[in-house]
């Protein structure tokens, strides 16, 4: 167990050197130079020359970057242009809400994929098991940023009350909890979709194991094959899927922020884009980046506590 | 597996014929779209703003007056074309350097594999808005940013595929008579592994339709006057509660192309891979 935490952790490091360079790099595939993007055709040499200075542009592009990452390891992500403020002030402003909305989605996907995909398995074949396969992939297909227009549509301007956009507060206040309520459903119902199919294919795999039949002959109450020898086993390719979903999770609430106006760090990654806005831009990528890495380095160590096999490896 | 069997299957999944019947209904809108379209889909009409959808203007018209079912149908090549192009790219990108790394294994499989691992722990939508903004949309840089973040996903494909080949018992054979390297990827390996990246694709293709039109809602994709489906959308957002209609059918459009190919993907699927069937 010790190994494998040791190796994982030491796998971190090229990951996140990689995950530097490509975020650094993803500014600079655009032809031009950014120095003259950020201030517009009609600025005067010199001032570009000055901003070109100021942003370390003139010098090479290794040293570019070297400069960048030294002052990120140092906890300097640079200033802001548009809001002449530190880019990690305005993003520590922003994540907490992004990470609620987060979390609160994903607790959406996890409940109505489990509760679906669970039923779904035990019962195939029945009405029940048609209709939710139809739907999952009737949810996996459907555009987010034009379900969150729906739902303002059809929902949040018909129920008075219902706030059609902005965050209301921590989740935790009633006022809060409302404004939450549609962005998380958009976010964490088409993620449902995915969820429902591996949860239903995977328990259907289990159910046909040896030990299943075991079970149920030494004469175990049907609820507990269910859950305690089924869905333990069936867990294992869902924790992988949540690996390979998180950066999906997080690439989609930019969509939602965008959507319900929610003040989040997508919400200041579009602003910052349009904005031209380069040193925030690139900061938020990074966090991004870093909260995913981060969020699939646990998911693996949780996997390796709960299949012992992967640790062997 | 013969070909009737394989057939008998795919149409007794009525859901994949019906999602068969959606792609092909639009792929022919993406090539007659523009001519069967009853309005000019750019030019503005101040003589009928906003009006709700009637027997002249099926999906009612937007703020400029234009006629949101003739944008509609312009838009399906743009979603088409983005769609096929940037699988097309991705698949020759992704099946090449999955199946190089997976034949050869070693040092090029290690380093192909973390790069692949780098670019999969990015979240993509990020990263796209990174890239496409900082190009300041249109079409070409749209491919080339969706090009970018998903090669990865066909490289880790073709590179399990190609691993698990390379152990067969014939690619030995072939070795052992001499057949180069070259020969024995393009004769053996390809031919054997490709009819999966051809069912991937069809999974993939609405995955590129959805993640573009999701691009230019945000912005940085096809910049309106054009007809997207995705920023025709985004236009009608602002006129939500007066003229619902403007985002209302795109959507609905866009969604059930997704869903047509999805079914078909998944078809397909069960099809060529009776294994996978026997649980769904």
């Amino acid at each position: 167990m010790l190994n494998y935490l040791i190796k994982r952790t030491l796998l971190l490091f090229p990951v996140l050197l990689g995950v530097s360079i490509v975020v650094f790099l993803s500014l600079r595939l655009a032809p031009g130079d950014p120095a003259r993007q950020i201030l517009g055709p009609l600025a005067r040499p010199e001032k570009v020359e000055q901003l070109r200075k100021e942003l370390g542009l003139d010098k090479p592009i290794v040293l570019q970057y070297g400069i960048w990452i030294w002052r990120v390891l140092h906890g300097d992500l640079g200033q802001s242009i548009a809001n002449r403020a530190p880019t990690l002030l305005l993003i520590k402003e922003r994540i907490a809400k992004t990470l609620e909305l987060t979390f609160a989605a994903f607790l959406i996907t996890l409940t109505v994929s489990f509760c679906t995909g669970i039923i779904s398995a035990v019962f195939q074949y029945s009405i029940f098991d048609v209709l939710a396969s139809v739907s999952a992939l009737f949810w996996l297909s459907m555009p987010s940023f034009w379900l969150g227009l729906m739902f303002i549509l059809l929902i949040a301007i018909r129920i008075p009350g219902l706030p059609i956009s902005g965050w209301g507060g921590h989740f935790w206040t009633w006022e809060g909890f409302l404004h939450l309520i549609l962005p998380a459903l958009t976010l964490g119902l088409p993620q449902a979709g995915t969820f429902t199919r591996i949860i239903r294919s995977s328990m259907l795999e289990t159910l046909h194991q040896d030990y299943i039949m075991t079970a149920r002959s030494k004469g175990l109450a049907e609820y507990q094959v269910i859950l305690k020898h089924a869905l333990r086993n069936a867990l294992i390719p869902v924790i992988t899927l949540i690996g390979l979903q998180l950066p999906w999770l997080f690439g989609g609430s930019v969509i939602v922020e965008t959507v319900y106006s929610w003040p989040g760090m997508g919400r200041l990654l579009t602003t910052a884009i349009f904005e031209r806005d380069y040193p925030l831009v690139q900061s938020i990528a990074l966090i991004y980046t870093l909260i995913v890495v981060i969020a699939n380095y646990s998911v693996d160590i949780a996997y390796s506590v709960v299949d012992p096999r992967i640790r062997v490896d | 597996m013969s070909f009737t069997i394989w057939k008998r299957t795919f149409s007794r999944n009525r859901l994949a014929m019906f999602g068969a019947v959606i792609v092909m209904g639009f792929i022919l809108l993406a090539i007659v779209g523009p001519w069967i379209a009853p309005y000019d889909p750019v030019k503005p009409d101040y003589q009928s703003l906003l009006m709700p959808p009637s027997a002249q203007h099926l999906m009612g018209t937007d703020q400029l007056g234009r006629d949101v079912f003739s944008r509609v149908l312009c838009g399906a090549r743009f979603a088409f074309l983005i769609g096929l192009g940037v699988v097309i790219l991705e698949g020759i990108i992704g099946v090449s350097l999955g199946i190089l790394a997976g034949y050869f294994g070693g040092a090029i499989d290690n380093v192909l594999m973390r790069v692949v691992d780098i670019m999969l722990s990015i979240p993509a939508m990020v990263l796209a808005i990174v890239i496409a903004g900082s190009f300041g949309g249109g079409l070409l840089p749209l491919i080339i940013t969706m090009v970018i973040i998903s090669w990865a996903h066909f490289a880790r494909l073709m590179r399990g595929q190609a691993l698990a080949e390379r152990e067969r018992v014939y690619i030995e054979a072939a070795r052992a008579i001499g057949a180069s390297h070259e020969r024995i990827i393009l004769r053996h390996v390809l031919p054997n592994t490709i009819s999966l990246a051809i069912v991937f694709s069809t999974l993939e293709i609405p995955w590129a339709i959805l993640f573009s039109a999701s691009l230019s809602f945000i912005g940085v994709g096809i910049q309106p006057p054009t007809p997207e489906w995705g920023n025709i959308i985004a236009s009608g957002r602002d006129y939500l509660t007066t003229a619902w209609w403007i985002a209302t059918f795109p959507g609905l459009v866009l969604m059930l192309v997704v869903l047509g190919f999805n079914f078909l993907g998944d078809g397909l699927r069960d099809a060529l891979d009776p294994k996978l069937a026997r649980n769904r």
